[in-house]
């Protein structure tokens, strides 16, 4: 059973991904591999804002507006020059990073509450621009016809883009965990720990909190290039500052700083409101009132709490054995 | 020729002048100590020679090389390391975690290196396991290495601050107060270390301490401060026997005098 238990933990990603493949195998009813799409969606925008929240500890909730960024990237150059999916998707995350790197560079100095507020400035002030610059963006009435995603004569089903978010997805998480315990990592943990002693061993904060910053908005322009030609319609409406909270609440909820805790919290948050769709607007209460019990219950997040209960289980289990042939 | 070298330092903070016109000198391969009442500017001329303040006037020379005014950041790479007076660890983090913190300037791999898990990234990382290992066990925390860091007893969270200075391989160390809140026991393994740390590594060590005997028995020569001003330098029998220095600490009745620094 620990052996077991271990296994799944060192190889959480591989777990993911085998689930991954076989959901939209398993599962056939277009509205539920709708939902298998807008995990892995959630999952990467969670993943990776967890490099810029939970190991930097920059707070950021304009993360959804990255997502749109590359969404309305990709949208652009496809409707108005006919670029195809595979080189809009490396434009969105592109457009993506420089808007990381704007964000970044004059926020360096703010921390907490102030930075969460430039961050939700950010994001209404590219609301604003989508909703008014008519010429690039036609604003509210969004973009349409953008096309389905191509490789060569291969068009896109609704699976292969959940294939396609997945193995983004599992490139986020493969870079979380590859961050952890090495030396970029080492350097982003301290900067969240402290900002002092990082610079006393040498760790240039400038550069990577801007790093971190370029980092996840590129992952998050990246999804939303495959979201865009996904949906084929974007609007301003479709990336909201509610929606990069929901982001900020699945890592925070999961477990800022863990590897698999957000992307957890991503697939938590996106499919428990379509459960309880039943319950109409009253759902949306009963979330929140477990987000903020959640949070209040437990600062670390419920998926490091778990696997440290699970392993002090396991720790007592073994003891007790000991004890008894003793 | 003097390692780190301070000349005419003036720090004012608005209207305050911190430190007005303090020099000093580090000898390479010497001990030295800064003594001095409380608000004496100890701290501050600390922080000066470590690149966390810019100097209103004055130089700071790092082998001859002027070093203020550059980011806090490459001090390290300089050769400068320090610790602070409020232990200052990255508590959620394990022990050989924070050492290996200390390796980062000494290391090139990115981003790439990691997620390619390029020769260079195993390379380096290894190596810095290693340095990292090696640090911990001559300060004496070689178990601890899987610890948190926040889980470990006070001395041993002193210790582990030292180790991280050792890691970065800077051949000056400064300590700020490093045996503040120890019990005698304490104090006389930790002034054993800091020899060791000199003799054995042939490290330069600058220190603050309030702790007359430690100092007496570990420097060379110490630097007082009193106010934010130089009072005076010379070899720890110099200090003791200098009047001005005995003034500074206890005022002028003679009474007190054999009671705290004769001691």
């Amino acid at each position: 059973m620990k052996k077991v238990y271990g296994l799944l933990k060192r190889h959480s990603i591989i777990v993911i991904a085998v689930l991954g493949i076989l959901a939209p195998l398993v599962i056939r009813n277009t509205y539920h591999v709708h939902i298998i799409l807008m995990c892995m969606m959630f999952g990467i925008l969670a993943s990776s804002l967890n490099i810029a929240v939970g190991m930097t500890g920059l707070s950021n909730l304009a993360h959804a507006t990255f997502f749109g960024i590359g969404a309305y990237a990709a949208a652009i150059l496809n409707t108005r020059y006919g670029l195809p999916f595979y080189l809009t998707f490396f434009a969105g995350g592109l457009v993506a990073m420089v808007f990381g790197f704007i964000l970044g560079a004059p926020t360096l100095r703010l921390k907490g509450v102030f930075l969460a507020l430039v961050t939700t400035g950010f994001g209404q002030v590219v609301r604003i621009i989508e909703l008014n610059w008519v010429s690039l963006t036609n604003g509210p009435m969004g973009i349409s016809g953008i096309d389905a995603a191509e490789i060569g004569s291969y068009s896109f089903s609704t699976v292969s883009y959940i294939y396609y978010g997945l193995a983004l997805l599992i490139l986020c998480m493969y870079m979380s965990k590859r961050l952890m315990g090495t030396r970029v990592g080492r350097a982003l943990f301290a900067i969240k720990y402290d900002e002092t002693v990082a610079r006393s061993l040498g760790v240039n904060i400038t550069f990577y909190k801007v790093g971190a910053y370029v980092l996840s908005a590129c992952m998050a322009g990246m999804a939303g290039t495959i979201f865009a030609h996904y949906v084929s319609f974007i609007s301003p409406d479709t990336f909201t500052v509610a929606d990069s909270t929901t982001v900020l609440c699945m890592v925070i909820l999961g477990g800022a700083g863990s590897l698999l805790g957000p992307v957890i919290g991503a697939f938590i948050l996106t499919i428990a409101p379509e459960i309880f769709r039943f319950a109409q607007t009253y759902r949306m209460i009963f979330i929140g009132a477990v987000m903020v019990i959640g949070v209040i219950a437990n600062e670390r997040g419920w998926v490091p709490m778990l696997t440290s209960k699970i392993r002090g289980l396991f720790h007592r289990k073994q003891t007790s054995e000991e004890g008894g042939k003793a | 020729m003097a390692l780190l070298e301070a000349q005419h330092i003036n720090m004012f903070f608005g209207g305050l002048k911190a430190l007005n016109d303090v020099s000093l000198q580090a000898e390479e391969g010497k001990i030295s100590a800064l003594i001095g009442p409380n608000g004496a500017g100890k701290t501050t001329l600390f922080n000066v020679m470590t690149g966390f303040l810019v100097p209103t006037a004055g130089k700071v020379l790092f082998r001859g090389e002027e070093v203020q005014g550059l980011p806090a950041y490459k001090y390290v790479e300089k050769g400068l390391s320090r610790t602070f007076q409020n232990i200052r660890l990255l508590q959620e983090m394990t022990v050989l975690e924070n050492v290996q913190l200390g390796c980062h300037h000494n290391m090139k791999q990115n981003l790439f290196d990691e997620l390619f898990i390029s020769p260079r990234c195993r390379r380096e990382e290894n190596e810095s396991r290693e340095s990292s290992m090696e640090a911990l066990e001559f300060v004496g925390l070689g178990d601890l290495a899987g610890e948190k860091a926040k889980n470990l007893p006070y001395g041993h969270q002193r210790k582990l601050e030292i180790a991280r200075t050792l890691a970065t391989g800077a051949e000056m160390l400064l300590f700020d107060e490093p045996c503040a809140g120890m019990n005698t026991a304490e104090k006389a393994q930790l002034s054993e270390l800091i020899l060791d740390i000199n003799k054995k590594l042939k490290k330069t060590v600058m220190l603050i301490e309030h702790d007359m005997r430690f100092v007496m028995k570990l420097s060379d020569t110490i630097t007082v401060l009193a106010q934010g001003e130089w009072l005076a330098a010379g070899s720890p029998e110099e200090i003791q026997a200098n009047p001005k220095v005995i003034e500074a600490y206890l005022g002028t009745k003679r009474k007190a005098v054999g009671y705290h620094v004769g001691d």
